[in-house]
C-alpha cells in the first residue's frame, strides 16, 4: 500500500469467545476519502470501528495512521492520534452526560485539547459549523435536546480536535428517514469543507446518495466485498451485497421497474 | 464570553427542590439529624459541668442541678451526654467518612486502572470473608487505647462493603459511551473521575450515611466492651459504665444513667437509616 494512505488496517483479528467479530481484515481509507462500511448486525462493523478508534484491543493486526502503526489501546496512543480518529457513537444519548449543557459537553473536548496543547476548534464555531440554529441550544441541558439535534451536537463535539478522520458508528439510526438525510448531507459537507476523512457504518444504504467514494461490505466477521460506489450495483458480486440491491430496488423501485 | 447558566440552581434553590421532593418521614429524619449535627458543634458549650469535674456528690437523682443525676464518681451524667454527642458523632463522621472514602477511591482506582484492580479487587473479597465486627473488635483489643486507632480500625476493616457496591456502580459507568468518549478522547484520571462522579454521587450519598450509622454503631459495642479510649466519655462508654453500676437491677438509677445516651444512639442511628429508606417509584409525571 502506498504512503499517502491515511488510515490501513491490516489482518486486524477479534474473538469474542468462540465468535470472530473480526477475521484478517485489511481496509484502508486515503485522506478525505468517503468509505461506507455495510453490513447486517453482528457483521463486525462496529468491532471495526471500535479497534480503529483504540476501544477495542484487537487479537491480532495492526491500524496505521499516516504509516505509523498505533497501540491497540487508546490510553498508549498518543493525543495526536486520538485526536486525529473522532468517533460518533450510535446513540447520541448515551454518548453524552444528559444533565450537562450543550456548551459543558462541548467545552469538555476543548478542555481536553488544550491541556495537550492541541489546536482546538472553539466549541461556539464547531457548533455553528454544524448548525447554527443549534447556539439557540448552548445553555440547554443536553437531555432536552431531540434525538436529531443532540446527534448534530456529537458531530460538532467531534469536530472540535480537527481529526483526519471521522468514524459514524451508524450515528443516523436513531433518526427517522428525514433525520437520517440530513446528518448525512451534513457529514458529506463536513468531509468536503474540512477533507475530513468519513468513514460511515451503515447497515443499508442509500444508493441515492452519491457523495461516498467506496463501498465495503462485511459478513461474519470477513470483508467480503471492496468497490468504488458508482460501481457498486454493477458489480457487485457477493451474495449479500446482491441482496442489499435487490432490497434497495424493492423499496425505491427505478424508472421503468416494477415489482408485484 | 460570559454564559449565564440557567438550567443552574442556587444552592438555596436546589435545597428548596431536594427538601421539597422527600417524604413526611425523611423530613422528621433530617431535621432530627440535623439536630445531632448542632448538638455535636454546640452540645458541649452548654455543659454545665467540665469533662474532668468530679466534684459533685456521686450518684444524685436527677435535679435542677444535675438534670439527670451524677455517676459513681459524682460527674454529671447530663454534661456527660452532651459532650458524647461531639465524641460519638465526630467518630461516626470520620470513620464513616473515612470508610466511604477509601471505598470508593479504591473502587474507582481498581476500575481505572485494570492491572491494579485485581489486586483490590482480591483484598476486597478477602477481607470480605471476614467478620467485620470481629476483627475490629481483635484489632482495637491489641492497638493502643486512643480514639484515633478506634477510627483507623473502623475505616480499615469495613471499606470493601463500600469498594463492593461504588465498584459495581463505577464499573458499570465506564462501560457507558459518555465515558468511553472522555477515554477515547485522552481524558486524564480526573476527567473520567468527573464524569463518573455525577453519575455515582446518589449511591455515594447513601454509603457516606450508610457508613456513618454503622461507624456509630462499632464505636459503641467497642465502647461497650472497654475497648477505646476511657477518658473520652462517648455514648457507647456512658451505657457501659451504666451497666457497671453495681446495683442496677435494683433501683431506677438506669433510668436517667443507662437511657439516655441509649436513646441517643438509637435515635441518631435511625433517623440516619430512614434518611436513607429507598422510596424509589416510578414516577407518573
Amino acid at each position: 500500500m502506498s504512503r499517502e494512505m491515511l488510515l490501513q488496517c491490516s489482518h486486524l483479528t477479534k474473538q469474542y469467545g468462540k465468535v470472530a467479530a473480526l477475521e484478517a481484515v485489511s481496509l484502508a481509507l486515503s485522506p478525505g476519502e468517503g468509505l461506507l462500511v455495510v453490513g447486517e448486525t453482528g457483521s463486525g462493523k462496529t468491532t471495526l470501528a471500535k479497534v480503529i478508534c483504540g476501544g477495542v484491543t484487537p487479537d491480532e493486526g495492526q491500524v496505521l495512521l499516516q504509516g505509523r502503526p498505533l497501540a491497540p489501546s487508546c490510553r498508549r496512543r498518543a493525543f495526536g492520534e486520538l485526536a486525529a480518529i473522532q468517533y460518533i457513537f450510535q446513540d447520541p444519548y448515551s454518548a453524552v452526560d444528559l444533565r450537562q449543557t450543550v456548551a459543558q459537553v462541548l467545552e469538555e473536548a476543548v478542555r481536553i485539547c488544550r491541556r495537550h496543547r492541541h489546536p482546538a476548534t472553539p466549541a461556539q464555531r464547531a457548533l455553528e459549523d454544524v448548525d447554527p440554529a443549534l447556539l439557540q441550544a448552548w445553555d440547554r441541558p443536553a437531555g432536552t435536546l431531540s434525538g436529531g439535534q443532540l446527534q448534530k451536537v456529537c458531530v460538532a463535539r467531534a469536530l472540535i480536535p480537527n481529526p483526519k478522520v471521522l468514524i459514524a458508528d451508524e450515528a443516523t439510526s436513531m433518526l427517522d428517514q428525514a433525520g437520517a438525510e440530513e446528518l448525512f448531507r451534513l457529514l458529506g459537507r463536513i468531509r468536503q469543507e474540512r477533507g475530513v476523512a468519513l468513514l460511515a457504518i451503515v447497515h443499508d444504504i442509500d444508493f441515492s446518495q452519491t457523495f461516498w467514494d467506496r463501498i465495503a461490505v462485511f459478513q461474519g466477521g470477513h470483508l467480503v466485498e471492496e468497490l468504488p460506489f458508482a460501481q457498486f450495483s454493477a458489480q457487485a458480486k457477493h451474495p449479500y451485497s446482491r441482496k442489499l440491491l435487490e432490497s434497495y430496488r424493492y423499496f425505491y423501485p427505478q424508472e421503468g421497474e416494477t415489482h408485484v | 464570553m460570559n454564559v449565564i447558566h440557567s438550567d443552574r440552581l442556587s444552592l438555596g434553590a436546589s435545597l428548596l427542590r431536594w427538601w421539597s421532593a422527600l417524604s413526611i418521614s425523611k423530613r422528621v429524619c433530617s431535621v432530627i439529624c440535623l439536630l445531632y449535627l448542632l448538638m455535636a458543634l454546640f452540645g458541649p458549650v452548654f455543659a454545665p459541668y467540665g469533662a474532668d469535674d468530679f466534684s459533685s456528690s456521686s450518684l444524685l437523682p436527677p435535679s435542677w442541678e444535675h438534670l439527670l443525676g451524677t455517676d459513681e464518681m459524682g460527674h454529671d451524667i447530663f454534661s456527660m451526654l452532651l459532650q458524647g454527642f461531639r465524641l460519638s458523632i465526630g467518630v461516626s463522621l470520620l470513620a464513616g467518612g473515612g470508610s466511604t472514602l477509601v471505598g470508593t477511591l479504591l473502587a474507582f482506582a481498581s476500575c481505572y486502572f485494570p492491572r491494579v484492580g485485581g489486586l483490590i479487587r482480591h483484598l476486597a473479597n478477602l477481607m470480605l470473608i471476614l467478620p467485620e465486627m470481629v476483627v475490629i473488635l481483635f484489632v482495637a483489643i491489641f492497638a493502643a487505647p486512643t480514639m484515633a486507632n478506634t477510627v483507623l480500625a473502623i475505616v480499615f476493616f469495613s471499606w470493601p462493603r463500600v469498594f463492593r457496591i461504588a465498584h459495581a456502580k463505577i464499573l458499570a459507568c465506564m462501560g457507558k459511551n459518555k465515558v468511553q468518549y472522555t477515554l477515547l478522547l485522552g481524558g486524564n484520571v480526573l476527567d473520567v473521575a468527573r464524569k463518573v462522579g455525577r453519575d455515582l454521587y446518589p449511591v455515594f450519598g447513601t454509603l457516606l450515611v450508610l457508613q456513618c450509622n454503622r461507624a456509630v454503631t462499632y464505636e459503641t459495642t467497642l465502647a461497650f466492651f472497654g475497648i477505646g479510649d476511657p477518658l473520652l466519655k462517648t455514648w457507647g462508654r456512658l451505657i457501659r459504665s451504666a451497666l457497671n453500676y453495681e446495683n442496677f437491677f435494683y433501683d431506677t438509677t438506669f433510668l436517667w444513667y443507662l437511657l439516655p445516651a441509649l436513646l441517643c444512639v438509637v435515635g441518631f442511628v435511625a433517623s440516619l437509616s430512614i434518611l436513607i429508606f429507598d422510596e424509589d417509584r416510578i414516577k407518573d409525571d
